[in-house]
């Protein structure tokens, strides 16, 4: 099950564009730095050139992926043979490269928890992998992100796949040519998905690092969003990519600094987390990006050139996609893909007749709706106390301690620099104490009489970012009562790192290694199980037939169905009519080795597309004709479950 | 070092938006309460329909944002309040 090819590819996939993306640029001269950083660029770098390809109509193959991230470093390889240079500075037992290695080691075990979560149950999780799952496995064997052309339920936008086309396919994309590679598709999902999180700490360190100067505040910082439970959870959606790309899209930003030639890069990653989600987190992630520009600008009185022309440029690559999509689909269908609600016959509904701002008003109003299926008014105990039960996609909570200590961080921070805040050398901790205010209000739009941003609850991701970084000026703060002797402060230190752990460490473990449910449609969390279980006893890919009309559980589940194939998809909308040997010959014909059977979940999701009378009275007769007709073997079976037959 | 008018602006905007923030987190307050969660549920009755605002999901996410724990009372869904 376990790839370790596609693992190695994963690193030459991202190490190599993020090499290739920063050949010209200068570099630090830590080379653990580099080597993570090019990993995490890389990462951004896979979305939007996975984006121009696809646009430009050249198949998503892997072969093509690794050959373009192997070109440059390909290069730099002839070149030093050439010169003969083949000094390599080994990373030495710096302060700094203790660090890195502590900042490792925090990857290592957030790694460990996250796929120790996502395979303790043999099934996806809740709704959205599954839905991924259908995506990703149309990518890897198409080798394209658009829809394809079907129509179903006279819908033809959207049609199946909902997570490619209209929506940024980049996530969907990664894991689709990853899955080229590694044949099982469950394993690869839950896999990458927990790798992209925990990579995240190691990015958002380096990140830290550069925008506070400091490593060991960098270094608290991570551990604490380590911590923290509203922090990405191992749910399997594209959040987990898209919020990840911020801290290499903020690294490079930082690194124009050093050189203006990271704008590039900087413009490259931009552009990623405009095609790696579907509107709500690239529009919050850019206002960060906003608010740190306009923050630069501001206190180094000079505009911030290079990082907006990044942030303008990013934007206008990504209209390789959003340029795409909207020529396809054209702007009122395009819309109403996203927000069905504010969009009547292709037309926005506009809140008055007449002009351009009375069509924008439903727009800005659907952009910064705090509503979602999780969504809520909070009050304190939902940010001081984490709980182990929580939501699934995005946990909310922070914690006793870091709750504290964020506190403590943002008035020590205010008292102590007082106006030197909005100085040169303090600009970071006026982003940040922002970036808090943006997400803090976020988060409670439900409550705050104005909205701010998409999906409230969604939010909670993002706040832990600022927060785990004020949260460091809270226990430096603290520094004070060391009396400036080291071990006062190391003891006090421990206290804290004890008690995070207790408050708020705990529970962010308990949530990502319960045992999640899986979707809704499946009649008992049982059957979920059970299908697994059959499944992980035949070869990754057998083309099973599941009768119920949830064919994304076969793929999901690591097996092959063509979800996206007209006559399928037609033969589908009759089923219930169909007879014994019509399913038999449809099955045959499309060498369909398996045909599942579950009836409590037959019964529950056809009754959901026909009529509960036509089920009641066609279901049995269809079971009958399967089990007299001799043309299906009965294979396994559970009891009251399932039944498996094999197609003769 | 002096200052810009712009730090100034920026300085005012962080300090505003912070004393903000606290006012409307004061005034969010107000939710934790029987009060809170029958505007919760009127809320999303006149905005999405019946249908939506009767569905366990919204009931609970109105519930647990105004303090309340769901029960059931004559069969149907609702919240209680610890008194």
């Amino acid at each position: 099950m376990v790839s370790v090819i596609t693992i190695l590819l994963f690193f030459v996939y991202t190490w190599g564009l993020g090499y290739s993306a920063t050949y010209f640029a200068a570099k630090s001269k830590d080379c653990l730095e580099n080597f993570f950083m090019n990993i995490g660029i890389g990462l951004g770098v896979f979305a939007i050139l996975s984006i121009i390809l696809n646009t430009l109509q050249v198949i998503l193959d892997w072969k093509i992926f690794l050959i373009l991230s192997l070109i440059l470093p390909a290069f730099s390889i002839y070149k030093r043979n050439k010169t003969k240079n083949w000094r390599f500075d080994f990373p030495k037992l710096t302060k700094a490269n203790i660090t890195t290695l502590i900042v490792l080691i925090i990857f290592i075990i957030s790694l460990s928890i996250y796929l120790k979560g996502a395979f303790t149950y043999p099934y996806l999780e809740n709704e959205d992998p599954w839905g991924h799952s259908e995506g990703i496995k149309y990518v890897a064997l198409e080798k394209t992100a658009f829809d394809p052309e079907v129509t179903r339920y006279d819908k033809t936008v959207d049609a199946v796949l909902p997570y490619i086309d209209p929506y940024p396919p980049a996530y969907n994309i990664l894991l689709g040519v990853l899955h080229q590679t590694s044949p099982n598709l469950t394993w690869t999902m839950k896999f990458f998905n927990a790798l992209i999180i925990s990579l995240g700490f190691v990015f958002f360190y380096f990140f830290v690092n550069r925008f506070c100067g400091d490593r060991k505040k960098a270094l608290l910082a991570t551990f604490i969003l380590a911590a923290i439970p509203s922090y990405l959870s191992h749910f399997i959606w594209a959040h987990s990519l898209v919020v990840t790309l911020i801290f290499p899209t903020f690294y490079a930003l930082e690194m124009i600094k050093e050189d203006r030639r990271w704008a590039y890069v900087a413009m490259l990653l931009i552009a990623a987390v405009w095609v790696s989600q579907n509107l709500s987190k690239p529009i919050q992630i850019t206002i960060l990006i906003l608010i740190y520009l306009v923050v630069i600008s501001i206190t180094h009185k000079k505009i911030f050139k290079r990082g907006f022309a990044a942030l303008f440029g990013g934007l206008v690559l990504s209209i390789f996609w959003w340029g795409a999509v909207l020529t396809k689909y054209g702007f009122g269908n395009f819309v109403a893909a996203w927000q069905p609600r504010i969009v009547e016959g292709g037309e926005i509904i506009s809140a008055a007749s007449g002009g351009l701002f009375s069509k924008l008003v439903p727009i800005i109003k659907s952009v910064t709706d705090a509503g979602g299926s999780a969504s809520r008014a909070y009050g304190f105990n939902d940010f001081f106390i984490a709980k182990s039960q929580n939501l699934i996609n995005n946990p909310i909570g922070i914690g006793v301690f870091i709750t504290l200590l964020a506190l403590v961080g943002l008035v020590a921070t205010l008292i102590k620099y007082r106006s030197k805040i909005v100085n040169p050398e303090n600009t970071w901790l006026a982003v940040t104490i922002l970036w808090l205010v943006f997400t803090f209000w976020g988060v409670n739009g439900v409550t705050f009489p104005v909205s701010i941003a998409r999906g409230a609850f969604r939010v909670w991701m993002l706040m832990a970012i600022p927060l785990s970084i004020i949260t460091v000026e809270g226990i430096y703060f603290l520094k004070v009562f060391s009396k400036k002797n080291k071990v006062i402060f190391i003891a006090i230190l421990v206290v804290i790192i004890v008690g995070i752990f207790f408050t708020s460490a705990k529970q962010k473990y308990d949530l990502n290694t319960a045992i999640w449910p899986t979707s809704s449609a499946f009649s008992n969390p049982q059957e979920a199980y059970e299908m697994a279980v059959w499944f992980n006893t035949i070869p990754d890919n057998t083309k099973v037939f599941l009768y119920a009309p949830r064919p994304k559980f076969t793929i999901g589940l690591g097996k092959y169905s063509c979800n996206w194939c007209q006559d399928e998809i037609d033969f589908r909308a009759e089923i219930i009519t169909k007879s014994g040997e019509e399913l038999y010959n449809f099955l045959k014909n499309r060498e369909y080795e398996y045909l599942l059977v579950a009836p409590n979940l037959d019964y529950k999701l056809f009754s959901s597309e026909f009529s509960d009378d036509i089920v009641k009275e066609q279901l049995p007769l269809r079971y009958q004709e399967i089990l007299n007709s001799g043309l299906f073997k009965p294979v396994y079976q559970k009891e009251q479950v399932l039944v498996v037959f094999e197609v003769k | 070092m002096k200052q810009s008018l712009l730090q100034k602006i920026l300085l005012a905007v962080i300090y505003g938006l912070i004393i903000l923030i606290i006012i409307f987190s004061i005034g969010a307050g107000k939710n934790r309460s029987q009060e809170g969660y029958d505007k919760c549920i009127k809320e999303k009755c006149d905005e999405k329909g019946e249908k939506f605002c009767s569905k366990q999901r919204e009931i609970n996410n109105c519930c647990q944002g105004a303090g309340g724990e769901l029960a059931i009372a004559d069969g149907q869904l609702t919240c209680v309040f610890k008194k």
